[in-house]
C-alpha cells in the first residue's frame, strides 16, 4: 500500500510552526489560530487567504520570484523540510503513472530495467533538469501504457479496499473481545460472590460439619467458573465473505461452502511428505536404459515410490478380537 | 457372523438384492447403462451392466481395471462405486448416479461461463486427479465426457476402463492411450512407460476448451495430432524438452514457432493462461503436477470458484430422456488395447516407427524440414 | 482440535476388508467347514432322490466317513498354493510373463485363492481348479495378459506328459472366474511386500555404512517374503511389516543388524508396537509348515468321496439338473478378441 495514499487515509496532520507568517500579509498564527499556510512548486509560502486573493483570477506570478503560478499548485506542507516535501510529490506523481509491477514482467532483469528508466526520469525532475525531456518521456510512456496503467490502477484500488476492510474488521473483532472479555470477568466475579454468600449462609444455618459444607462449595466454585470460560465463544471473522463483495459480480454466497476459507488443495486424507536423499544405490533399477526422463520418468519419483511403499501402514496396529467382529462387512 | 451370508454366492446374491433396476439410459459396444435405486434407502443409483462374451478370454480387462481401481479410491471427487455383484454372464457395477458431464455442458450453448465457473470445474477435477495420483493410479481417459456432475454440482472423475498403477519403472506400458486429441506429446512420440504428467496434460487441454468453448487440439488422425500439438504450442527443441529426440519416434518435425498464448486466450486472465502454460509444458518432468497446480496462484485470487450448487447445468437431465449417451454409449476405442502383452497391443519402439513410416508418404512431406534448421 | 484425517493405505479394500485376529481367521475356517459339511450332506441327499441307480447310501456313507475338517482343508489349500510358484515360472519361461511382473502374479494369485476359501469351501470347490483360475486372473489384474490359449498350452502339455487323463480347457479356467470375483468381493488390488523392501533397502542407505551388506541383505529377502506369501501374515499384518520382517530374517542369515536403522529413523514409542509385531511376522515366516505331497495325495482321497455332488460335474446330480437347466456358465466361443 502506498505510503502517501495511507498517509492521506490517515490524516496526518500538516506541517506548521507556532512562529509562522504569512510573508505577504504579514499575518502572524498567533493572532490567527487557523490560518493556514500553503506552499507552492517554487517552494514559497502564503496564507490561504492571500493564495485566493492573488490567483483566484487565473495564473499570475509569484511574489518573491516570479513564476508564474496557478492556485492548484499550491498544497499543504506536510514535512518540515520542503526538499522532501518536493521529493515526495514528484515520486507520488510517478507513481501513478508508472505503475507496473515485478509481476508483469517475464525476467527479473527487464523489470530492473524499467525501474531503473523510472528513477532516472524521476532524478531529472528532482533536480529541475532536462525537465522538458522528462516530461516528454512521461507522456510518451503514458501514451504506450494506458491499458497496463488503468488495469494496475484498478488492482490497488481494490488492494487498498480489500486492507481498509480487513483492517476494519480487526478492529470490529478486537472490540468484540473486549466486550466479551470484560462480561465475561463481570459474571465470573458474580457468580464468585453469590457462592462466597451462599456460604456464609450455609455455615451460619446448617448443620452439617463445616469443613464439609466448605468442601461442597469450592466445589460448587470450581465448577462454575469452568463452565462459564467454556462458554465463552471466540468471534470469528470471515474476510471471504468480505472479499466476495469486493469481487464483480459474483452474488455473496449464503451457503456453508462459502463461507469456508478456501483451501484449493484440501483433501480428505493426510499428506504424505518423504524427504529424499540425493543419491541412492540402485543396482536394481532400469535407468540403466535411457528415455526414461523424457517421458517424465525420474529416479526421484521410482524412489519416492518406493519409500512411500516401505512406510505405509508401518505402524498399523493389527486387529484386537474386539474390534474384528465390527471389521467384518 | 452366522447370520450373514458367508459363501461367495450367497454374498452375491445379497448384493444383488439390495438394488432394483428401472429404466435403460444408454448402451454402448461394451456396457448398458440403467437407472436404479437402493430399494430400503431410495438412493439413485446407475447399474453399469458389462456383457461379457465379448471376450474369448473371459472377463473384460476393462472391467477388471474398472472395478480394481474405483475399488480402492474414495473422494468427493472421484465417482463412488457403491456395489458391485455379478448376474449369470454379466458384470454389474453399481455407481452413484450423475445427471450429466462436462461434454455436454460446454456443448450447450444456451449456458454461460463466467472465469469462476471454470476456476471451480478445474479445481474440482484437479482435486480428483490429484487423489488418484496419490493413490499411484493414472487415470488415462480424461477428457470431458468422463468427467461426471451431481446434481449438487460436485463434479467427479469416472470411467477407469483404462486405468492403471504408475510408479513402478520396470512395467511397460502401452502408448496407444487417451483420446486422441487429450493424449500428451509423450504418449505421441511412442513412451512405453510413464507418470501422471500424461493426465495433466489432458487437463490442460480440458482447461483450453472450458475457455474457448472449443477443442484445442482437435487433430484428424494419429499423426496429424502431432502436427496440431506443435503448431498450437510451438514445435518442442531438445533444449526445452531433453530427451524428447531419443523416444521412440523422434522424428525430424517441421519447426513451428512458439504463438503468443494470450492471443488466444484473450478472454482469461494472466494466471490462468500462466497455469494452462505450465499444465501443457512439452517437458513432463517440469510439467506441473496436481498438487502443485492447485497450489498455484490462479486458484487463490479473485474471483473465487463458484459453489458448485451455482454452476450452470444444462436443463434437461439424462435420466429424463431415453437417450444414447452417458457412460455406457461411448464408442470404446480401445476396447482391446491389453497392456504387458508381446506382441500384443504394446507397441514396442520398433513398431511405433514403423507404423509411422507406413503412414502415406504425401502427409511425411508436411513434416520434413523444408529449410536448414 | 480436528481428528487426524485418515491414510492412504486405511482405504484399500485390503486394509478395510481383510484383516483378521488369528481367532477370526480360526472362527471364519471353522464356519466355512461346518457350512460345507451341511451343504454336501444336503447334496447327498438330494442326488439320492434323484438317483435311480441306488448308490446313494453307501455314497452318504463314505462321505460321512471322511468329511475333511477345517486343518485338512487348508493342507490341501496350502499344497496346491505351492503349484502357483512353478506355474508362474512356466509361464516365465515360455516367455508369456515377463520377469518383472512374476512376483506380483504370483503374489497376487496365492492371496487370491487363500482369500477364496474364506467364502468357500473345498467340498464344493477343488483347490486345484481354483488354482488356474486364480492365476488367471491375476495376470490380468497384474498388468501382464495373455490370451487364454496361451494360458492353456503349457498345461495342456504338461497334462500330455504326465499321461493324465484329463486335459485342462479353457473352460475349466474361465468357468471359474466368476465365483472366484465373487468370492473375493470384486476386490482385486492387493499390495504385497517386494515393493516395501525395496523401498527400505532404499531408505536404509541414509543410516547404513556398508552398502553392500545391505544390498545382499536385500536379496535375500526376497525369499523370505516368497514364504511369507503360504502363511497368513497378509490377513494380521501391513505389507510394510512383513517386508520389514522378512528385511530382519535375511539380516540374519547375512550377520546385519536392521534395529540399529530402526532406532535411528523412527521414534522409541512408535517402535514398540513395531518390534512385537516383527517378532510374530519373523516367527510366522520361519514356523510355518509347508503341506507335502503325501498329505495332499490323503487327503484329496478323502475328498473324492466327500465332495458336493451340486457342484461336482461329474456327479449324477449335477447332470440330471445343472445340464438340464442350461446353467452352464457362458463362455463365447468367438472369434473376435
Amino acid at each position: 500500500m502506498s505510503v502517501l495514499a495511507s498517509a492521506h487515509q490517515q490524516e496526518i496532520p500538516a506541517f506548521q510552526a507556532d512562529d509562522d507568517t504569512c510573508p505577504q500579509c504579514k499575518s502572524e498564527r498567533y493572532l490567527n489560530k487557523p490560518m493556514k499556510l500553503l506552499v507552492g512548486p517554487c517552494y514559497h509560502k502564503m496564507c490561504e487567504s492571500c493564495v485566493t486573493q492573488r490567483f483566484d483570477a487565473g495564473p499570475a506570478p509569484c511574489p518573491v520570484c516570479e513564476r508564474i503560478l496557478r492556485k492548484a499548485e499550491f498544497y499543504q506542507q506536510i514535512f518540515e523540510d520542503l526538499t522532501v516535501e518536493n521529493e515526495v510529490r514528484i515520486r507520488k506523481r510517478m507513481a501513478m503513472i508508472f505503475n507496473k509491477r515485478q509481476e508483469d514482467f517475464k525476467q527479473l532483469k527487464d523489470y530492473n530495467d524499467y525501474l531503473e528508466m523510472v528513477e532516472d526520469i524521476t532524478l531529472k525532475l528532482l533536480y529541475d533538469e532536462d525537465t522538458d525531456e522528462a516530461e516528454f518521456l512521461i507522456e510518451k510512456y503514458r501514451r504506450d501504457n494506458t491499458a497496463l496503467i488503468v488495469k494496475n490502477q484498478t488492482k490497488l484500488r481494490r488492494e487498498e479496499v480489500i486492507q481498509r476492510l480487513i483492517f476494519d474488521q480487526e478492529q470490529l473483532k478486537r472490540q468484540q473481545q473486549w466486550e466479551e472479555q470484560k462480561k465475561q470477568y463481570a459474571k465470573e466475579e458474580r457468580e464468585k460472590a453469590e457462592i462466597k454468600n451462599s456460604l456464609i449462609t450455609a455455615l451460619a444455618t446448617s448443620t452439617m460439619d463445616a469443613k464439609d459444607i466448605v468442601k461442597a462449595k469450592m466445589i460448587q466454585l470450581k465448577k462454575s467458573s469452568l463452565s462459564s470460560r467454556n462458554a465463552m465463544r471466540s468471534v470469528q471473522f470471515n474476510y471471504d465473505d468480505l472479499l466476495a463483495d469486493v469481487d464483480d459480480g459474483n452474488d455473496l454466497d449464503e451457503g456453508e461452502a462459502e463461507s469456508a476459507p478456501l483451501d484449493p488443495a484440501e483433501s480428505p486424507y493426510e499428506p504424505v511428505n518423504i524427504e529424499l536423499m540425493d543419491r541412492y544405490d540402485d543396482p536394481f533399477s532400469a535407468f540403466r536404459q535411457g528415455g526414461l526422463t523424457a517421458a517424465g520418468v525420474t529416479r526421484e519419483m521410482h524412489q519416492r515410490y518406493l519409500i512411500e511403499g516401505a512406510l505405509a501402514g508401518l505402524f498399523a496396529r493389527p486387529l484386537d478380537d474386539d474390534d474384528s467382529v465390527a471389521e467384518q462387512q | 457372523m452366522s447370520s450373514k451370508a458367508i459363501l461367495g454366492e450367497e454374498i452375491n446374491k445379497e448384493t444383488e438384492s439390495l438394488y432394483k433396476k428401472e429404466k435403460k439410459l444408454g448402451e454402448g459396444t461394451y456396457a448398458v447403462v440403467y437407472l436404479g435405486h437402493h430399494i430400503k434407502t431410495g438412493r439413485k443409483v446407475a447399474i453399469k451392466k458389462i456383457k461379457l462374451g465379448n471376450m474369448r478370454s473371459g472377463l473384460d480387462m476393462s472391467a477388471i481395471r474398472e472395478v480394481k481401481a474405483l475399488r480402492e479410491l474414495r473422494h468427493p471427487n472421484v465417482i463412488e462405486l457403491i456395489d458391485v455383484f455379478s448376474h449369470k454372464t454379466s458384470l454389474n457395477l453399481v455407481l452413484e448416479f450423475l445427471d450429466t458431464d462436462l461434454e455436454i455442458v460446454i456443448k450447450d450453448k444456451s449456458l454461460v461461463f463466467m472465469p469462476a465457473d471454470i476456476k471451480s470445474w478445474m479445481m474440482m477435477a484437479l482435486r480428483g486427479l490429484d487423489h488418484c495420483h496419490r493413490c499411484w493410479l493414472l487415470h488415462r481417459d480424461l477428457k470431458p465426457n468422463n468427467f461426471l456432475i451431481a446434481s449438487n454440482g460436485q463434479l467427479k472423475l469416472a470411467d477407469f476402463g483404462l486405468a492403471r498403477e504408475f510408479g513402478d519403472v520396470k512395467r511397460a506400458m502401452t502408448s496407444q492411450t487417451v483420446t486422441r486429441w487429450y493424449r500428451a506429446p509423450e504418449l505421441l512420440l511412442g513412451a512405453t512407460n510413464y507418470t501422471g504428467s500424461i493426465d495433466i496434460w489432458a487437463m490442460g487441454c480440458i482447461f483450453a476448451e472450458l475457455s474457448l468453448r472449443a477443442p484445442y487440439l482437435p487433430g484428424a488422425s494419429d499423426l496429424e495430432q502431432l502436427t496440431t500439438t506443435f503448431r498450437a504450442r510451438g514445435t518442442p527443441t531438445e533444449d526445452e524438452w531433453p530427451g524428447v529426440t531419443k523416444l521412440p519416434a523422434g522424428y525430424n518435425f517441421e519447426r513451428f514457432p512458439k504463438p503468443q498464448f494470450s492471443d488466444l486466450f484473450r478472454g482469461s486472465s494472466d494466471d490462468a493462461v500462466d497455469l494452462m502454460n505450465k499444465m501443457l509444458a512439452f517437458n513432463p518432468v517440469t510439467r506441473i503436477g496436481a498438487s502443485d497446480a492447485l497450489q498455484h496462484a490462479y486458484f487463490r485470487s479473485l474471483p473465487r470458484p463458484t459453489a458448485p450448487a451455482k454452476l450452470p447445468r444444462p436443463a434437461q437431465n439424462i435420466a429424463d430422456v431415453d437417450v444414447e449417451t452417458a457412460d455406457g454409449g461411448k464408442k470404446r476405442q480401445y476396447e482391446d488395447a491389453f497392456d504387458d502383452m508381446a506382441g500384443n497391443g504394446i507397441e514396442t519402439a520398433a513398431a511405433a516407427r514403423d507404423r509411422l513410416k507406413a503412414e502415406p508418404a504425401a502427409k511425411r512431406a508436411d513434416l520434413r524440414i523444408s529449410s536448414p534448421a | 482440535m480436528a481428528d487426524r484425517k485418515p491414510q492412504l493405505f486405511e482405504q484399500t479394500s485390503q486394509y478395510q476388508h481383510w484383516r483378521f485376529t488369528p481367532s477370526s481367521l480360526a472362527k471364519l475356517r471353522a464356519e466355512n467347514n461346518r457350512l460345507g459339511v451341511d451343504r454336501v450332506l444336503l447334496g447327498l441327499q438330494q442326488e439320492a432322490q434323484v438317483d435311480d441307480q441306488g448308490a446313494s447310501d453307501t455314497r452318504i456313507a463314505e462321505a460321512t466317513d471322511n468329511l475333511l475338517t477345517p486343518a485338512e482343508e487348508l493342507k490341501l489349500i496350502g499344497f496346491y498354493l505351492q503349484m502357483i510358484k512353478f506355474c508362474a515360472k512356466v509361464y516365465m519361461t515360455s516367455k508369456l510373463l515377463k520377469p518383472e511382473s512374476l512376483n506380483n502374479v504370483k503374489a497376487t494369485a496365492i492371496n487370491f485363492m487363500k482369500r477364496f476359501y474364506l467364502h468357500n469351501v473345498v467340498f464344493d470347490y477343488h483347490p486345484k481348479n481354483i488354482m488356474l483360475t486364480c492365476l488367471y486372473l491375476a495376470t490380468k489384474v497384474e498388468n501382464a495378459f495373455m490370451k487364454i490359449d496361451d494360458f492353456i498350452r503349457p498345461l495342456a502339455a504338461a497334462d500330455a506328459k504326465s499321461g493324465s487323463k484329463t486335459v485342462t480347457k479353457s473352460e475349466d479356467v474361465l468357468g471359474l472366474e466368476f465365483i472366484v470375483i465373487q468370492s473375493l468381493q470384486f476386490e482385486l488390488a492387493v499390495h504385497h511386500p517386494y515393493r516395501a523392501a525395496y523401498g527400505f533397502y532404499l531408505d536404509m542407505q541414509q543410516y547404513i555404512e556398508d552398502k553392500d551388506r545391505l544390498r545382499d541383505v536385500y536379496e535375500r529377502t526376497a525369499h523370505y517374503i516368497d514364504q511369507s506369501l503360504h502363511t497368513d501374515l497378509v490377513f494380521f499384518y501391513q505389507p510394510s511389516q512383513i517386508a520389514l520382517g522378512a528385511f530382519k530374517l535375511a539380516a540374519k542369515d547375512k550377520d546385519f543388524d536392521v534395529d540399529l536403522y530402526l532406532t535411528q529413523r523412527f521414534d522409541a514409542r512408535s517402535l514398540e508396537l513395531l518390534f512385537l509385531a516383527l517378532d510374530e511376522i519373523q516367527d510366522g515366516i520361519t514356523g510355518f509348515a509347508q503341506a507335502t505331497k503325501e498329505d495332499a495325495r490323503l487327503i484329496d482321497r478323502k475328498l473324492i468321496l466327500c465332495r458336493n455332488p451340486e457342484k461336482n460335474p461329474n456327479s449324477v446330480l449335477y447332470k440330471k439338473t445343472v445340464v438340464a437347466q442350461g446353467d452352464v456358465p457362458y463362455v463365447s466361443d468367438s472369434d473376435s478378441d
